[in-house]
């Protein structure tokens, strides 16, 4: 779905946030709910959806009526978390029940990732636009069609791919719409392939831990095989930026832009969204060095620091030769 | 009459092809660079039996997704006994196939494997209720939908990822399952680790890859951690040991796949 549109996707998980979220520039929310008949039943790391702290969900289905009605208010949209990599029997249809809750309360999209759960929605009629999590890893134009035929309408690029990489999968199947990683959380892994479970309270989680590394003989690790891993846990994967590279999606027929953040405070996830809706409204057709310089400022404004290939999502445009690294 | 478990071994580089394996792998379920050529495909067709040939494809991006076919339908012409699918994309495209077996990879399958720092600790092991157990250890075949899923899109076999707290399977008509011998699947790189510049502190294009991880495996250890992790190209794994008898592993469990040679020849599994 190539289009002039651009919409910011913002977190959410609390009714206070929506009406300054949107005001700030975000047109989609998102978040997630544990209803009680599911965090009586499972520990936090079994999943409903992609978090394991309290947090960053809505503390009820009550609040988070309210908010998806306080957003539509606003003329916004939300689009609730169904994303866990799959459901047992036992739990699908606490799952659809929370989808049809969902349809009554008036969500405009579910996020999922099983195709188990596509299928089971399919089956029962609940009938909501379906967005693709990147933990169901469309990656190339033959998932995406793939997923299509299942009813996908949005896909949520994986975030690994580059921007060429991109650009390839867009042009291949424009009739679907296209969702890339902005602003925060640059995770280091293959999200869809990883099994980490996330589950210390420090909110640390194995990626980012320090490593001994050898080789099976004992010896230290090649440089670049440490170096990988300290740059990791040096540079925050929480200060994740693919600004620069707005206009090269844009291109490519991306049209809507998140920012990952639930359970941050309100006022870092006002901060985010204000910064992205600002260098939207800003940014050129094709980039150029002052648009370069312009996102480097807005990161060291919105981290404290300079860049990092380590936290650019699309470091094509980093390490080219638009603009000083930093 | 007891069931011979068939052994595959999955090549790795340009080891040479030892005998008293039933099987061999080759192919990566993690990275695109590690997927064989069609030259290479047809040469091992002519040394070995190919019914006895695997092919392991990984999650392939979108300038990468055409290679993967390519040896795919190259393996599929050759007689190959079985392809290993671990991308939607690419099952959308070998699931209509005929005359190969398709495989659900361990990647496609998406077990929670961890380690996290409580939860899946083995202390806890004993603890986690009756859910949380089959959760952990085989949850996607519990998810009767998704498994219907697979077998509508050509799927008759399922790789097994060994669980940390292991639990018996559970009773599944349809499909048959190998299982990995040797490792969990932890987690997969975005970037690839081996082609990071310390200098530059930046990573080289895929184009740039050399195939440097060949060959060498880099242990990761962490005092939070019971025992070691191991980065093996852009994967991260566990290494298991299993006692095989000790499974007591159904019939539909018939083949197991080992990442390395066993050091010894009674290592093998039979029954």
């Amino acid at each position: 779905m190539n289009s002039e549109i651009t919409e910011i996707l913002a977190p959410v998980n609390a009714l206070d946030e929506v009406t300054p979220l949107m005001e700030a520039g975000a047109h989609w929310l998102y978040g997630g709910v544990l209803p009680s008949e599911w965090a009586d039943r499972f520990p936090s790391t079994v999943l409903l959806n992609q978090r394991t702290f309290a947090s960053a969900q809505f503390p009820s289905l009550a609040q988070l009526g309210n908010a998806v009605k306080r957003a539509r208010e606003h003329g916004g949209a939300f689009a609730l978390t169904l994303n866990a990599p799959f459901y047992m029997d036992e739990q699908m249809p606490l799952v659809l029940e929370l989808a049809r809750w969902a349809v009554d309360a008036g969500v405009e999209a579910l996020i999922v990732a099983d195709p188990g759960l596509i299928v089971s929605l399919r089956d029962k009629g609940v009938e909501l636009p379906l967005h693709l999590s990147t933990m169901g890893i469309a990656a190339n134009a033959h998932s995406v069609k793939f997923y299509a035929d299942q009813g996908i309408t949005r896909i949520i690029l994986p975030r690994f791919l580059s921007l060429a990489q991109i650009a390839i999968l867009t042009s291949a199947i424009p009739s679907i719409e296209y969702e890339a990683f902005i602003l925060v959380g640059k995770c280091p892994h293959i999200e869809g392939l990883c099994t980490f479970v996330h589950d210390s309270p420090d909110r640390r989680w194995p990626c980012e831990w320090e490593w001994d590394l050898t080789d099976e003989a004992g010896d230290r690790a090649p440089v670049n095989i440490s170096g990988h891993f300290s740059g990791i846990r040096e540079n925050d994967r929480r200060d994740g930026c693919g600004l620069c590279a707005l206009p090269a999606l844009k291109a490519a027929g991306v049209s809507i832009f998140k920012v990952v953040g639930r359970g941050a405070p309100m006022l870092r996830k006002l901060q985010l969204v204000g910064h992205l809706n600002k260098l939207l409204k800003e940014m050129p057709a094709e980039p150029d060095k002052a648009w370069i310089m312009t996102c480097k400022d807005s990161y060291r404004e919105l981290y404290g620091h300079l860049c990092s290939e380590h936290n650019c999502y699309y470091p094509e445009v980093y390490s080219g030769d638009q603009g000083p690294k930093g | 009459m007891s069931l011979k478990r068939s052994n595959y071994l999955h090549l790795q580089g340009s080891d040479p092809i030892p005998e008293g394996f039933d099987g061999f792998r080759i192919g990566s379920e993690s990275c695109s660079q590690l997927l064989p050529s069609v030259e290479k495909i047809r040469v091992m067709s002519e040394n070995r039996d190919p019914s006895s040939l695997s092919l392991v494809t990984p999650v392939a991006g979108p300038d990468e997704v055409g290679d993967v076919l390519d040896a795919v339908n190259t393996a599929v012409s050759h007689g190959w006994g079985e392809v290993v699918v671990n991308d939607w994309g690419v099952l959308d495209e070998v699931g209509v196939l005929e005359g190969i077996g398709i495989t659900a990879g361990r990647l496609l399958m998406r077990f929670r494997r961890g380690p996290g720092k409580f939860d899946l600790s083995e202390e806890l092991g004993d603890e986690l209720d009756l859910s949380t157990r089959r959760y952990f250890a085989w949850g996607p075949l519990y998810d009767s939908p998704f498994l219907a899923f697979l077998k509508g899109n050509g799927i008759d076999r399922i790789e097994l990822d060994p669980p940390r707290h292991w639990f018996p399977l559970p009773d599944l008509d349809g499909f048959s399952f190998s299982l990995h011998h040797g490792t969990r699947l932890i987690s997969v790189s975005g970037a690839c680790p081996w082609l990071y510049d310390e200098e530059k502190g930046a990573w080289k294009p895929l184009v740039n890859c050399e195939r440097s991880c060949a060959g060498t495996d880099i242990v990761m250890t962490n005092p939070s951690l019971k025992g070691p992790l191991m980065l093996k190209g852009r994967a991260i794994l566990e290494r298991v040991d299993l006692d095989m008898i000790e499974l007591q592993l159904p019939d539909s469990v018939d083949r197991v796949i080992y990442d390395r040679i066993p050091c010894e020849e009674s290592d093998k599994i039979s029954r």
